[in-house]
């Protein structure tokens, strides 16, 4: 009678351990997956940041480009400072040789 | 007793629930596996096909810079709008709501929103104000992707030779036709993906879209600015129709300015005057008058068939060959080949080239590069033009005093930097470097070594272009005190297309030469179309050649 208990015992036993080494790598691979598209999200996101820090990049070096146009250097020498095109006597040279 | 009673039966119920668990659970996980591991591919297809966009564009457009990294054209991020068809629930009501911030009509917009497409754009590289009015409109399954737009950070600057860009991101014009395999950028496939709650994700790799190389222009922003503003004050001074400059350095051939008036805003074309959409320097081709002489001069000195210091006949101002009368604005009797140049005169240049011969001074303008482009590569360079032999000694007269003949400004300029280069041909160069898939590549220097008259005849015609220059000569508004100039002014009546008869109310009035006239550093050409209230070369053209000169030599150090 004993033995037959064990038996019995063992065969729920392994019935048990043969669901879960079957339930588990499914479990595992359904958790690897969702893991997959959320870090995909992830990457997706870092992706535009590092999309719109680029174009805010070029933003700027275009504002630098805008301030510096001559024009605007030159409107803002005469308008704003007061100041004026150097006739040829104001002109001193101060060194000679080569540059 | 019943099988299901007591713990025999405990035991029973117990299993049999669990079977039901173990069989139910397993039907789950089986349905699980088998749509992971072998329907996975077709349903990511098919989720794919609901929730994913897929459109072509491409990457950034490379800059455009002068010598000194200085920005000339980019491509800013703009979006660009557009709607998922397939998806609209009420295509109508979308495109009614999208015309009044769109400005398309709402026939249009409902034709592509009611198309069977999954993607279409509505509006692309729109403004941010537009962008920011579709988006507050919150509508669904409309979104915006961003686009690259060129951008001119100098506005209407150099904005000929620069050139226009198509919608599509393709130069159709001038530098950004001719150098769009080095400057545009990779085409690639752009994705939107929309997720479950309907947002939006754009998955376009950045690391992949390769930007185009960038193009590193010889042009100086700043001569260039001087150059463009001395074009302008003669503009208004005048009235003229049109006016261009040219700045070149006579070692290199680099060209430093290359202006135009009226200019040309490369960012809305289409306000531009008509006249401005022409590149003058490279494209217009025209009798370029007296400044020819400097060519006669140096093919009849080079030839050693005159000294300056010949004695010639000019007549008195009036010679008649054949049934044509020449005349000089100067009218003088005798004087040396000096004084006819300094005088400019028609009759004693046309005596010159007689004793030269058509045959040799066609050979010349060969030689010295008239008649064909400058190798620049550029679309609208012009070659001009040169009769072909034999000429008639009307011709030969025509021909030289400049008339006969068209050439361009840039032909001139090449051709004057060449007189500077003690006769060592100097041909021009327009881009300096370029990067090309993350390589710099510096462009070789086109100074030919070919010497194409010997340094004598342009040490003598380099001192008659001085002798112009001086107080109480004929162009002595281009002189600059303390430095000295050499050049040549040229006054030409335009052709009537009508008529065929010269008009002398419509004159272009030009000035060419190079400075400091015996170390020179640059060669520049003005010429001012049309002028009113006054037309000669030497009173209209060389008090705006000397300006350009004397702020490009002060800016780079070489004035005194």
């Amino acid at each position: 009678m004993g033995k037959l208990k064990n038996t019995r015992v063992q065969i729920r036993v392994s019935i048990f351990l043969c669901v879960i080494a079957l339930a588990l790598p499914l479990f595992a691979l359904t958790l690897v997956r969702v893991a997959q598209y959320s870090e995909g999200y992830r990457v997706a996101q870092l992706k535009k940041e590092q999309a719109e820090l680029m174009a805010a990049s070029k933003a700027l070096a275009l504002e630098i480009a805008l301030l510096r146009r001559p024009e605007r250097i030159l409107n803002l020498a005469q308008k704003k400072l007061g100041m004026s095109k150097p006739r040829l006597d104001q002109l001193m040279t101060t060194a000679t040789g080569e540059k | 007793m019943s099988k299901f009673s007591g713990n025999t039966g405990l035991k029973l119920r117990f299993s049999l629930v669990a079977i039901a668990v173990i069989i139910a659970l397993g039907g789950a996980w089986f349905k699980l596996g088998a749509l992971q591991l072998y329907k996975g591919r077709d349903l990511s297809k098919l989720s794919a096909n609901q929730s994913l966009s897929e459109y072509e564009t491409r990457s950034a457009r490379g800059n455009v810079y002068d010598r000194n990294g200085h920005l000339f054209a980019s491509s800013v991020s703009v979006d660009s709008i557009y709607a998922q068809p397939r998806k609209l629930s009420n295509p109508a009501l979308t495109a009614e709501k999208l015309a009044r911030a769109t400005g398309i009509t709402r026939k249009e917009l409902q034709k592509k929103l009611q198309s069977d497409k999954a993607f279409v754009f509505i509006k692309r590289r729109v403004s941010p104000k537009m962008s920011a009015q579709i988006k507050a409109l919150k509508l669904d399954n409309i979104g915006a992707t961003p686009e690259e737009k060129r951008f001119y950070p100098n506005h209407a600057m150099l904005g000929q030779l620069l050139g226009l860009v198509s919608v599509d991101g393709v130069g159709v014009s001038s530098i950004e036709k001719a150098y769009n395999h080095i400057l545009e950028g990779k085409l690639y496939k752009r994705r939107i993906a929309v997720d479950a709650r309907g947002r939006h994700i754009d998955t376009a790799d950045m690391s992949t879209a390769i930007k185009g190389g960038d193009l590193y222009l010889t042009i100086d922003q700043n001569i260039q600015f001087i150059a463009e503003e001395n074009l302008k004050n003669a503009m208004l001074q005048y009235n003229a129709k049109a006016a261009w400059a040219v700045v070149m350095d006579v070692a290199s051939g680099d060209l430093l300015a290359v202006a135009n008036y009226p200019r040309l805003n490369p960012n809305a074309p289409g306000l531009s005057a008509q006249e401005a959409v022409r590149n003058n320097v490279f494209s217009q081709s025209y009798e370029p008058g007296s400044v020819f002489k400097m060519v006669t001069f140096a093919a009849s000195l080079d030839a050693q068939i005159i000294k300056p210091t010949d004695m010639i006949d000019c007549e008195n101002g009036a010679y008649k060959i054949g049934r044509f009368t020449i005349h000089d604005v100067s009218k003088k009797g005798v004087q040396t080949a000096a004084e006819v140049f300094a005088h400019s005169s028609n009759i004693g240049t046309m005596k010159i080239a007689d004793k030269l011969g058509a045959t040799k001074l066609q050979e010349a303008l060969k030689r010295y590069g008239f008649g064909k482009t400058t190798g620049l590569a550029l679309p609208e360079e012009a070659a001009g033009g040169i009769p072909r032999l034999p000429w008639a000694a009307s011709r030969l007269a025509n021909v030289s005093f400049g008339y006969g003949l068209t050439a361009t400004a840039l032909q001139m300029i090449s051709f004057a930097a060449t007189i500077a280069n003690k006769g060592q041909k100097v041909l021009p160069r327009l881009v300096d470097k370029y990067t090309l898939d993350g390589t710099l590549v510096t462009t070789a220097l086109t100074t030919q070594a070919e010497q194409v008259m010997s340094a004598t005849a342009a040490a003598q015609l380099t001192e008659m272009m001085v002798s112009t220059t001086q107080p109480g000569a004929f162009a002595f508004r281009a002189h600059i005190a303390g430095t000295q100039v050499a050049g040549k002014s040229g006054t030409t009546e335009k052709l009537n297309a009508l008529t065929k008869k010269y008009d002398k109310k419509r004159n272009t009035a030009s000035f060419i030469g190079f400075a400091p006239a015996y170390n020179p550093k640059i060669a520049v050409m003005v010429v001012v179309d049309e002028p009113q209230g006054a037309s000669l070369g030497g009173v209209v053209s060389a008090p705006v050649w000397r300006e350009i000169v004397k702020d490009t030599l002060l800016y780079q150090g070489n004035l005194f």
